[in-house]
């Protein structure tokens, strides 16, 4: 039960920081499979079944450009951030910035 | 020989959305796990960690929820308000038609237009609240349908759920209608071993005079029904007198259906059966009512709850 719980409040947090986590990588262009160990390497892994659809869905929302061209004989989608995407993801940056601070300063109060 | 990727990407295009570009979805899930592949994971063990083809499928289509949790309050409301007042409205026509006609037949002619109008509404509704879903909305509206909400509106604690003017009007109509049906009743005009003739196609039932204390019963307690409901359409803050008039009602009722099981038979019938089947009806009513009481009178006792003061 505890450990149920745990889990569903911990996706729930996860969730809203995956967008923002994609969007940070995408500053500079990748595609799918790159932005996955990318996102991994940095700690925040990502499944595919997960990853492909909010990359949809953040193209679909006019963050997120794409296009299919030829790497390596094989042909991959790549991604970028288009100019509302960058301003969007400073501003969702600079938010969580603010929130995090925030949360910094409750957890170091000592409650009364 | 047909690989295993291709096998996977079939069954994953096959569960996509209609709205969705399955061959562009496909070519990039293929991209991930060929590369993958190129990385040194075997191919079986990368399209089982990609997950069940229908899971990731699923996760392609734009709205998940038909109405989702945001709507479906509304939706419920809006459904229950549309139901009892068609379902209301059809009955009163069909009880009014039966009673003018004196052919009891029509009024459950009425019930089973009564059941096609329920479904269709449940139908038309769904479909509004469906498309009312994927319509973006400013403000505090929640739907496109409802009204910005007011803080003013909000009920006391404590105090019994608000009963409108139009839920006591629906309600008067309801019972006023079932008492011209019982009084007509009593002059044999509604033919009920027609009725269950037709219902089974054949046989023959009578009541016997062991209603009689039922029948009364109900006139009686329907009577006190609409002349409460009525009283509370013309005075609507009147819901604990609602709720009184509605445990004598009950009380009364229960009382008659206690004295019929007790004056059995029920039915002369040429069938056997038939007198089990009334005794079944009659104990069914009367945990009915005893419910009704049960729960009238619980609302009617509950305390109002503490509220907390603003610091």
């Amino acid at each position: 039960m505890e450990q149920g719980l745990f889990e569903n409040l911990r996706l729930e947090l996860r969730r809203g920081c995956l967008s923002l986590a994609v969007l940070s990588q995408l500053r500079t262009e990748r595609y799918g499979y790159t932005l996955r160990t990318a996102l991994e390497a940095a700690g925040l892994a990502i499944d595919e079944g997960t990853l492909y659809p909010l990359l949809r869905r953040l193209e679909a929302q006019g963050l997120l450009q794409s296009e299919w061209r030829e790497e390596n004989k094989r042909r991959k989608r790549f991604y970028r951030l288009t100019a509302d995407g960058e301003a969007i993801y400073a501003r969702l940056a600079a938010e969580l910035h603010h929130i995090n601070a925030s949360l910094d300063r409750m957890f170091a109060e000592v409650p009364s | 020989m047909i690989s295993l990727l291709d096998r996977y990407l079939f069954a994953v295009e096959r569960a996509l959305p209609k709205d969705v570009d399955a061959a562009d979805v496909t070519a990039e899930i293929r991209d991930d796990l060929q590369s993958q592949i190129d990385d040194g994971t075997p191919e079986f063990d990368a399209i089982k960690a990609y997950g069940d083809p229908r899971v990731v499928a699923v996760r392609y289509s734009r709205v998940p929820y038909l109405i989702g949790p945001q709507l479906y309050p509304f939706y419920r409301e809006t459904l229950r308000n549309v139901l009892v007042a068609a379902l209301a409205l059809v009955l009163l026509v069909g009880g009014i038609a039966a009673i003018l006609a004196h052919d009891g037949v029509l009024f459950f002619d009425a019930l089973e237009t009564g059941w096609n109008v329920a479904i269709w509404i449940v139908v038309i509704v769904t479909a509004i609240f469906a498309t009312a879903e994927r319509v973006p909305t400013s403000g505090d509206r929640v739907g496109p349908f409802s009204r910005a909400w007011d803080p003013l509106r909000l009920p006391a604690p404590g105090a019994l759920p608000p009963v409108g003017r139009f839920g006591s009007l629906v309600e008067f109509c309801a019972n006023f209608l079932a008492l011209l049906a019982l009084l007509d009743a009593r002059t044999q005009h509604i033919p009920l071993d027609r009725l269950v003739a037709n219902v089974l196609a054949s046989g023959h039932a009578v009541l016997t005079p062991a209603w009689i204390p039922l029948y009364y019963a109900a006139v009686v307690g329907t009577a006190i029904l609409a002349g409460s409901a009525i009283t509370l359409f013309l005075r609507p803050p009147m819901s604990a007198f609602h709720e009184v008039a509605r445990i004598v009602s009950a009380v009364v009722v229960l009382a008659g259906a206690v004295m019929t099981l007790a004056r059995g038979p029920w039915i002369v019938a040429s069938q056997s059966g038939w007198n089990t089947a009334a005794l079944v009806c009659l104990l069914a009513t009367l945990l009915v009512f005893v419910v009704t009481i049960a729960q009238s009178v619980r609302s009617l006792a509950r305390p109002a709850p503490h509220t907390t003061a603003r610091t």
